[in-house]
């Protein structure tokens, strides 16, 4: 929609015109940001720091390798972790999230503490994947190989997924990311009424599981991670998609920085997610 | 308000009692036939004179005796009767064009420096057709925010912004009927044909209390009647539409008809274009401008005006947008006596909008919104006597809000999508009473008051109930709603809006003005950017939603420097409270919860304007200044702190000049410059999930460059031969004459492959900002023609 008006400079000719330009923008002050998921998966926990910097600052990023940081529950234990490289902060041990308890991240930069807290959340595991070739015919979905997986729903509403999606051990980039909730309706790519002994059974009434939005060759071997996460989580990540978005005319919504759950004024976010994960290779 | 009420009975109390007579009539054009708003009549050597209204009818009481009158108005020849009033007397006359020779030495009513009315600002359509626009496609929105207080929402964009208002917040009536978007080919240009319009008057200030409904203006725009006397035709040939109109008697001097048709042609080029995407291309507009009249008797006169217009836009098969206005009027004159002159209007005005989207054949969806009027609106002139005019009146509108329909476009696409969604329709009730009074208490010194009551209530339906936070913001939608029935009144609100202009004579040229005037707006359009988009939906007030308040005081000084020169000078402050504005990452369209999306707050604007004009002579122009500040207040917006408006434009000149050489030909350039608008560049960046992302600063803390520009336009009439009448001309115009790269727009992005090959500076992954340029120069021809 808000590309409409250029469009509709092109088709009347009039030149529109794009030309990089110099701008002196006003300069915000380096800002702690604090990248760290931790989930229910056994592995070390990590936290990267870094600075932000001035927009036309071309160099690479400011790590941040002299803070204290410590993840802490609500059952007395606390880790700190230790620094390591390019921002990264690690435990030493392998560690996993419980459910139904808190995780509060506490870092000490530069005389100043930032704090940031979230639980993790249950979710029924992913009961199996399938994988379906679809013909030519179907609606906007192309034909091709394709992946779907079928997973049960808690009762209780207000739950919020995100999936990402490795083919080969190898994380596909999206057009933005692949968020869902059960909010207003059911998780649709749960595809929970699927008959698992025939899942295109309905093709004929173009009704077909939803598949996840890839194309697989034959062979691939694809592992699909669904975390349970915070609607803050959730409405964090959906709003710093919205920026990259952004065409700069009179038709863009005011821009907004991501609501961040770090206190003491901070930007970035410390998620506890619920990881529930499956692999199948595509097959014909 | 009871000193008010006191003053207005004294006022009323003070007019004389004696043998009086009321002399009576209307000034018509003697070429066309058609009324003329605002001709004037004199009484010599009195001090005392009536002008006509909006139908051409003048009123004027008097002592019996006997009187000179003189009947005037700017650009024709003077008339003047002797008549020797005993009793009621009724007096039409026909004024006729000056010749071009004559026009240098009138000395114009009009122009009188007391006759100025402050906050008020027109353009006759014949200096609108004069000045150089984009494409020679001649655009009255245009063209009138050349003057002082009155802003472009910018390029490519037909919004207009009046002393800190907001796009929607200005009444635009044509032919007193409400017009609710007033933009083609999404607002390159505005949906009013030059050809049809007839005068366009706009209001920043010291609005009337027969007007109300929006903050911030009233545009006042009036079709032509059509010829009365011998049919007509005009029309011309454009760069980017072609457009005819044709007019005349019905019943020769009794009654008579217009039709002004245009299209845009812009798309039958889309073929040859070189790429697909125009190639797949819709991109048009056409409106139609209908109108006739009928004199019933010497007591009633009916007016019948029609304007529909539509526009259509799609991409390929696969996207299409498309709206249009729609709007019918029905008035009514009737004269109960000399003295006492009523219109009731009856209006109907739609405008609808919606999407098409097209993901496959058995995927074929559409979105279907409106917004639907109807009215009526009487309103009374009694012409008590010479110095004392009272109007008096009311309306009462019925709106229809529909929020939207989304439903199957194809049977393929309806086998699956078997049932539409619906939002519910919204329905409302707006009334308002007021009284005006125009009272010239002594020669210098002049007042017009009034008191405007308006009410709305909503009707029916469902509201959703919402959790407030300490701002009584709704925030949280709550599963709850309640449900009221079918025409039950659930929700009022309702005001007093006083209204107040007046003017005092230092000397006979020089003049002292000031208004106050308070308005309230209960509907508005659902837009979270610069620029709204035709298909943002319209709401109304509600339970969640107070109505928008507006305040304004304005003082001024009008001088005139001979007979030629006019200036002025107006100084202004506005307070504006429940100013909407939108919770970050708002989902506004079709959204039955969007009373949650809200967020209310204040808002205030000030500035001054400064203008100088010559009227007459061969060469003609106006030089306009505004300074000026707009900002908002809104908790949860910029951490509570203020912000300037989107449309916050500190300076603002325009420089328009006509230069007559013969009678054929003429030329005429306009100078623009405005300081750049608010945006919100990012004051950093940062890396995160693996890519930069951009940190923002406070809301509008930046601006875009300076714009400014500079137009030209040549006129070449062919010559008129003998016996003919057919009359021709050519207009060439220039826009953007030295091709000044305005920015439009600028926005952020990672460089790309492209631009490290264009430009030896730009590498790999730097931050770039991308200027968009949308008009550089462009020549355009115009022929015109009337016979």
């Amino acid at each position: 929609m808000k590309r409409i008006v250029l469009i509709s400079a092109i088709i009347l000719g009039l030149g529109s015109c794009e030309t990089p330009i110099d701008l002196v923008v006003p300069n915000s002050e380096p800002i702690l940001i604090i990248e760290s998921v931790i989930t229910n998966d056994t592995v070390r926990w990590g936290v990267r720091l870094t600075l932000s910097q001035q927009y036309f600052d071309n160099d690479n990023y400011y790590v941040v390798p002299d803070a204290e940081v410590t993840i802490a529950d609500d059952m007395g234990n606390t880790d700190t972790l230790h620094y390591e490289l390019g921002g990264h902060y690690f435990t030493y041990d392998n560690k996993a999230c419980e459910v139904g308890h808190r995780y509060t991240l506490k870092v000490v930069h530069d005389g100043k503490t930032y704090t940031a807290s979230e639980v993790c959340k249950f979710q029924e595991p992913i009961d199996f994947l399938m994988t379906f070739e679809l013909p030519d015919g179907n609606g906007f979905i192309e034909p091709g190989f394709y992946v779907f997986e079928k997973a049960g729903e808690s009762e209780a509403k207000n739950d919020y997924y995100l999936w990402k999606i490795y083919r080969n051990d190898t994380f596909e980039e999206l057009f933005g990311y692949l968020l869902d909730t059960d909010e207003f309706r059911e998780t649709s790519f749960f595809n929970l009424n699927i008959d698992p002994d025939d899942p295109l059974k309905d093709r004929d009434k173009n009704i077909l599981p939803r598949p996840f939005p890839i194309n697989f060759d034959v062979g691939d071997t694809v592992r699909i991670e669904q975390y349970n996460i915070s609607q803050g989580y959730f409405d964090f990540l959906a709003e710093l998609e919205s920026q990259l978005d952004r065409s700069g005319t009179p038709f863009d919504a005011p821009p907004v920085n991501p609501r961040s759950n770090i206190e003491g004024g901070g930007f970035g976010y410390f998620s506890v997610l619920n990881l529930s994960k499956a692999t199948i290779v595509v097959s014909e | 308000m009871r000193n008010l009420v006191i003053f207005f009975f004294i006022s009323i109390s003070t007019l004389a009692f004696g043998q009086k007579s009321t002399i009576s009539g209307t000034i018509t054009d003697a070429e066309s036939g058609e009324g003329m708003i605002a001709a004037v009549v004199v009484v010599k050597d009195q001090g005392m004179g009536a002008a006509t209204n909006d139908y051409g009818f003048y009123s004027i009481t008097l002592p019996n005796g006997v009187y000179v009158l003189e009947f005037t108005f700017i650009g024709y020849q003077t008339i003047q009767k002797e008549v020797l009033l005993e009793n009621d007397l009724t007096i039409s006359v026909e004024l006729s064009e000056n010749s071009d020779l004559l026009k240098e030495a009138v000395i114009n009513a009009k122009r009188k420096v007391e006759n100025k009315k402050i906050s008020v600002v027109n353009m006759d359509i014949k200096t609108i057709k004069e000045i150089p626009v984009i494409f020679g496609e001649v655009d009255v929105l245009k063209t009138i925010t050349l003057l002082p207080g009155i802003q472009s929402a910018g390029e490519g964009n037909s919004g207009i912004n009046v002393r800190g208002g907001g796009q929607d917040q200005n009444l635009i009536l044509l032919d007193e009927a409400t017009v609710y978007n007033a933009s083609h080919l999404l607002g390159f240009f505005s949906v009013f044909n030059g050809d049809a319009i007839k005068d366009i008057e706009v209001y920043k200030g010291g609005i009337p209390a027969q007007y109300g409904g929006r903050l911030a203006s009233l545009i006042d725009i009036k079709m032509k009647d059509g010829n009365r006397k011998h049919f007509g035709a005009t029309g011309g040939i454009g760069t980017i539409s072609s457009r005819l109109t044709l007019e005349g008697p019905i019943v020769k001097d009794k009654s008579s008809f217009m039709v002004a048709g245009r299209r845009s042609y812009a798309d039958i080029f889309l073929p040859l274009a070189g790429t697909d995407v125009a190639k797949e291309s819709k991109l048009y507009f056409f409106d139609l401008n209908l109108k006739a009249n009928y004199e019933i008797s010497e007591k009633d006169k009916i007016y019948l005006s029609g304007y529909f217009g539509r526009d259509v836009f799609g991409f390929g098969s696969l996207f299409g947008v498309d709206w249009g206005n729609a709007t019918s009027t029905l008035r009514w004159n009737h004269v109960f006596n000399k003295k006492l002159f009523l219109n009731t209007s009856f209006v109907y005005s739609d405008f609808d909008y919606g999407f098409q989207f097209k993901f496959a054949e058995n995927a074929n969806f559409g979105l279907e919104q409106n917004i639907r009027d109807f009215y009526v609106k009487p309103d009374f002139s009694y012409y008590l006597s010479p110095n004392n005019t009272l109007r008096f009146g009311g309306q009462l509108t019925k709106h229809r809000f529909n929020p939207g329909i989304f439903k199957a476009l194809n049977d393929e696409t309806r086998q699956l999508f078997t049932t539409d969604i619906a939002l519910e329709q919204r329905n409302a009730w707006e009334g308002a009473a007021y009284i005006d009074h125009d009272y010239k208490i002594t020669p210098k010194l002049n007042v017009r008051y009034g008191l405007r009551w308006s009410g709305f209530a909503n009707v029916g339906g469902t509201e959703y109930n919402y959790v407030k936070n300490k701002f009584s913001q709704p925030i949280d939608s709550l599963t709850t709603s309640t449900t009221y029935k079918k025409g039950e009144i659930y929700n009022q609100y309702g005001g007093l809006e006083p209204r107040l202009a007046a003017s005092y004579n230092l000397k006979p040229q020089l003049a002292v003005k000031g208004t106050y005037n308070r308005t309230y707006q209960y509907i508005q359009q659902a837009s979270n950017t610069a620029s709204a988009f035709p298909t943002d939906q319209w709401f109304s007030s509600n339970l969640n939603i107070k109505p928008q308040i507006a305040d304004q005081v304005a003082a001024g000084l009008f001088k005139n420097f001979g007979s030629d020169y006019e200036a002025s000078f107006e100084v202004y402050y506005k307070w504006m409270q429940n100013q909407i504005d939108y919770r970050d990452g708002a989902q506004l369209a079709f959204n039955e919860n969007l009373d949650g999306e809200l967020l209310i707050g204040d808002g205030w604007a000030y500035g001054t304007e400064w203008y100088i004009s010559k009227t007459e002579g061969l060469t003609t122009g106006f030089i306009s200044y505004t300074w000026a500040k707009t900002l908002r207040q809104t908790p949860g917006i910029n951490n509570g702190e203020s912000y300037s408006a989107n449309f916050d434009i500190r300076h603002n000149i325009s420089v328009v000049l006509t230069q007559r050489f013969s009678s054929r030909l003429s030329a005429s350039a306009t100078f623009i410059f405005t300081s750049g608008r608010p945006f919100t560049p990012p004051v950093g960046k940062y890396f995160f999930e693996g890519r930069w992302n951009a940190i923002y600063g406070e809301r509008n803390n930046y601006r875009l460059p300076d714009y400014h520009r500079a137009d030209i336009g040549l006129t070449w009439r062919n010559k008129v031969k003998p016996e003919k009448k057919f009359k021709s001309s050519w207009n060439l115009s220039v826009y953007n004459m030295y091709n000044r790269a305005n920015a439009y727009a600028i926005y952020f992005r990672e460089a790309t492959d492209e631009d490290v090959i264009k430009y030896p500076n730009i590498n790999t992954g730097d931050q770039l900002a991308i200027q968009v340029t949308l008009f550089k120069i462009i020549p355009s021809i115009t022929w015109n023609f009337e016979f």
